[in-house]
């Protein structure tokens, strides 16, 4: 079955200074489960670049690998994009912040992406101080891969297929802190009060700056 | 051949789901229901909350950790932070905007770098 997204918007939708309505900051139509909290943190991060007047194509959105990572997809199709290897997200946007200093770089990765895989990578990125805005969309399971703990899975915590996660969970937020980052956020993916103006917040901060999205899975929670 | 298959996965359907949403004051806990029942429990950070004290959010999340709470808000902020331009002293332009000249100055430069060296 193939979806096509409308691209019929109320005539009257309010421009922002740059004269650009909301939808000219979407991507294309998401192929996440519905009802996924990634979505959901999706439309924030659409919301806060219209209101923040960002121009698109000053922006650049890199992602590494699992469902948070195919999220770039569905916001900001006017700006750069950069899928990397999975959780090499950090090292793709070092090398491009050093090379062009003047685009604002927003990178998107999982609890997967961030806490196993590229947790190296992770780690190394906050104690550099590299100006992004470094979202997690946090689940605490794979998705892509039917569901399994994730390392942010609470300890004790049971996955869709009833096994229960024996091991202690990772902080991220708390860890970013004792890195050494100087802005780390936490929310929930269906608060957008709280969500925008953090993601408001972070594309301002002069450094490092990380968000924690506890963001519900659909499928396998 | 039919000895050697064997079902990696399964077919599944995924059932149409709404999107979670929530909202509370600042200060107060929020019990949201996932989809499958189970529950996370948010607090939010009071209004008065002083993001500049490293050493406070620190103990904010072990303390919410304990509770079996997930702090939300802006933890932590030190907004006279520099970033890894500043700490490596790269130039103001952008480097791509450089041209070859200026990012190699050439064996004469080089030469005279080195001898500042020895």
């Amino acid at each position: 079955m193939t979806y096509i997204k409308p691209k019929f918007r109320h005539p009257n939708l309010k421009k922002n200074d740059l004269g650009y309505t909301i939808d000219y900051y979407e991507g294309s139509l998401s192929t996440l489960c519905a009802g996924c909290g990634h979505d959901s943190i999706s439309a924030a991060i659409i919301q806060a670049s219209y209101e923040m007047n960002i121009q698109p194509h000053r922006l650049a959105k890199l992602s590494g690998i699992g469902c948070s990572s195919k999220t770039p997809a569905y916001f900001l199709s006017n700006s750069h994009g950069f899928n990397s290897v999975h959780g090499r997200m950090p090292s793709v946007a070092t090398g491009a912040n050093l090379a062009n200093k003047d685009l604002i770089y927003f990178g998107v990765s999982g609890d997967g992406d961030s806490a196993s895989i590229g947790m190296g990578q992770f780690v190394h990125v906050v104690r550099r101080n590299l100006k992004m805005v470094y979202i997690v969309m946090n689940n605490g399971c794979y998705g892509l891969t039917k569901g399994q703990d994730s390392a942010t899975a609470d300890n004790g915590s049971k996955s869709k297929a009833g096994s229960v996660n024996p091991y202690e969970s990772i902080d991220l937020a708390g860890l970013a802190i004792e890195l050494g980052a100087t802005f780390v956020a936490q929310s929930f993916s269906g608060d957008k009060s709280q969500l925008v103006p953090l993601i408001k917040a972070a594309m301002n901060h002069p450094g490092f700056a990380f968000i924690n999205v506890i963001s519900p899975c659909v499928t396998f929670q | 051949v039919r000895e050697h298959v064997e079902a990696t996965a399964t077919v599944d359907f995924v059932p149409q789901m709404k999107e979670i949403t929530t909202s509370y004051d600042h200060g107060s806990s929020k019990k949201v229901t996932m989809h499958d029942g189970s529950f996370i429990q948010l607090q939010k950070l009071a209004k008065d909350w002083d993001p500049q004290d490293r050493q406070s959010a620190m103990n904010a999340m072990h303390h919410a950790k304990q509770k079996g709470e997930i702090l939300t808000g802006l933890l932590y902020l030190n907004p006279e932070t520099k970033d890894l331009h500043h700490i490596l002293k790269t130039v103001a332009e952008p480097l791509n905007t450089l041209n070859e000249e200026q990012l190699c100055p050439g064996n004469n430069t080089l030469q005279e770098i080195n001898a500042g060296f020895r």
